[in-house]
């Protein structure tokens, strides 16, 4: 088998280009995770002789070993050295922690085991194993044609990050960070890295939409990830940037990526749930999607760490709409609003919500009510709010449209205009109940 | 009629638009408040409309919960937290 850090040996160019314009090049990561690979092994070995030498070794020599990272570079210089050359790594947020390498002297690479952590949008945050294959399986690698610079937008050391940055790596593109920073700041890095290529939540490409200087970017490769994707954005979108290719994404860190929409419509065909798409298959029970991913997540796992049925299909928890031949995403089952008695699905009400043509982003959350125990509250940022604007008139037109396009219990008992809308570490809207 | 209790009375009728209920006629001080044609869901409306109107919801901020039967009692709540 290959190791992605020889899969990079033959690219020439710029790997990484970092906010102030220098470029890291192939041969210099290449260069510097061999000669970490080296230092790890050194370590490990002289770690090994004391073992053999001093039978009061030292418990804490044979321990898990932690190697930092605080930037996209050292993230990527890391993971490059422990892939293939040790059995098992687990990603956390600014480390890596890995056992020893235990083929110390021999050639061949290992098979190695990644632990990855869920974003814990509506949980506690799981560890969830994958292989080397398993991460890689989505990749549409294009060999060196160096035609790409894509922006990273998630934090690296999550799973819709991590396939950012090996999809670049791996086609011998560029990478940039972009996963921080204010939207106009965004901006700019994009402009001036010349970036073609992103993948962000839709979340994060609405404040991209509403800062001024968009147009002057030339992608040719969009991606949505990480929350549903709506008409309304996937329309503007392709609108701005008609030469683009559009996906929405449906990934998840335990079920790895699970097919990709390009047909510029929100939902996804229900054909697939009869005939299953990329390797996978799906099913509907309960209008709950599960997703059977085509290799074995839960044998890969403990016990516990993911939830499946008997024939290894998982629980996405997402809560799925069938209308006509197109299944339409609601929302998350655990996330919903009980409006005396009734869910209420926050992202169905942001989804209309984001269809009215004064609403750029939206956030929907529950209010504690005496009365009905939840109410609906949304906070909404405007499109373009005109001068002068009364927000009074425009909060009423907005509920008078949301009554056009929900259910009574749905509707918003109150509208919020912010400024702003914060996004979480992944990219997707806080979801924090108020 | 005092400018609080046409406040809200104006409120009603809002609400009522968008939460799809039909109001009484000639509702008074005496009129019991889900007899007024809004419901619950109604109510918690003109709650959120009303804090957005006088900057204040009493119902959230009040330790007990009381629960005005009439208008009239609905109108002194909103009343004594303006006080």
């Amino acid at each position: 088998m290959t190791t992605l850090l020889q899969q990079l040996d033959t690219f020439d160019g710029a790997a990484i280009t970092l906010p102030n314009g220098d470029t890291i090049s192939f041969s210099s990561i290449v260069s510097v995770s061999n000669v970490l690979r080296e230092e790890i092994k050194a370590v490990a070995t002289k770690s090994a002789d004391a073992l053999v030498n001093n039978s009061h070794q030292n418990d804490a020599e044979t321990k898990d070993r932690e190697l930092p990272f605080s930037s996209l570079t050292e993230f990527v210089i890391g993971l490059l050295a422990l892939e293939g050359w040790v059995e098992e790594f687990s990603i956390l947020s600014d480390r890596f922690i890995y056992s020893p390498p235990s083929t110390l002297g021999e050639k061949s690479a290992v098979n190695s085991t990644w632990f990855l952590f869920t974003s814990g949008t509506t949980g506690k945050p799981k560890q969830i194993a994958h292989t080397t294959k398993s991460i890689c399986a989505s990749l549409r690698l294009r060999g060196h044609s160096k035609q790409s610079c894509w922006a990273l937008t998630y934090k690296p050391s999550k799973f819709a990050g991590i396939q950012v940055i090996l999809q670049s790596l791996l086609s011998g593109d560029c990478l940039v960070d972009c996963s921080s920073g204010s939207p106009d700041e965004k901006v700019a890095l994009l402009k001036e890295t010349k970036a073609s290529a992103i993948s962000a939540t839709p979340s994060w490409w609405r404040q991209l939409l509403m800062t001024n200087s968009i147009d002057s970017l030339n992608l040719t490769h969009i991606t949505l990830g990480g929350e549903t994707a709506d008409q309304h954005l996937l329309s503007t979108l392709s609108t701005c940037f008609p030469s683009a290719k559009i996906f929405h994404i449906y990934a998840s860190t335990e079920a790895g990526v699970g097919f990709a929409v390009s047909d510029n419509k929100a939902g996804f065909p229900k054909s697939w749930v009869e005939n299953g798409v990329n390797r996978n298959y799906l099913r509907i029970k309960q209008n709950i999607l599960w997703i059977k991913p085509w290799f074995d997540a839960a044998r890969l796992n403990n016990a516990g760490a993911i939830e499946c049925d008997d024939e290894g299909y998982i629980n996405t928890q997402d809560v799925v709409l069938v209308e006509g031949e197109r299944v339409f995403f609601k929302g998350r089952l655990n996330g919903t609003i009980n409006v005396g008695g009734h869910k209420v699905f926050p992202e169905t009400v942001e989804s209309v919500l984001l269809s009215s043509p004064l609403v750029a982003q939206a956030r929907v959350y529950g209010k504690e009510n005496k009365i009905l125990g939840s109410v609906v509250v949304a906070d909404i940022v405007l499109s373009k709010p005109p001068a002068n604007a009364d927000n009074k008139k425009i909060k009423l037109s907005i509920l008078l449209y949301c009554k056009t396009h929900l259910d009574r219990k749905d509707m918003p008992t109150k509208i919020n205009v912010v400024d702003t809308l914060a996004l979480s570490d992944s990219g997707k809207l806080v979801r924090a109940t108020s | 009629m005092s400018d609080l209790k046409k406040t809200i009375l104006d409120c009603m009728e809002q609400v009522a638009v968008i939460a799809d209920c039909t109001l009484i006629e000639n509702i008074s001080d005496d009129t019991v408040l889900l007899q007024s044609g809004l419901d619950s869901l109604g109510f918690a409306m003109l709650v959120a409309q009303l804090e957005e109107e006088l900057g204040t919801d009493p119902f959230s901020e009040m330790e007990l919960a009381v629960y005005p039967r009439t208008l009239g009692e609905f109108v002194t709540v909103y009343k004594n937290a303006l006080s």
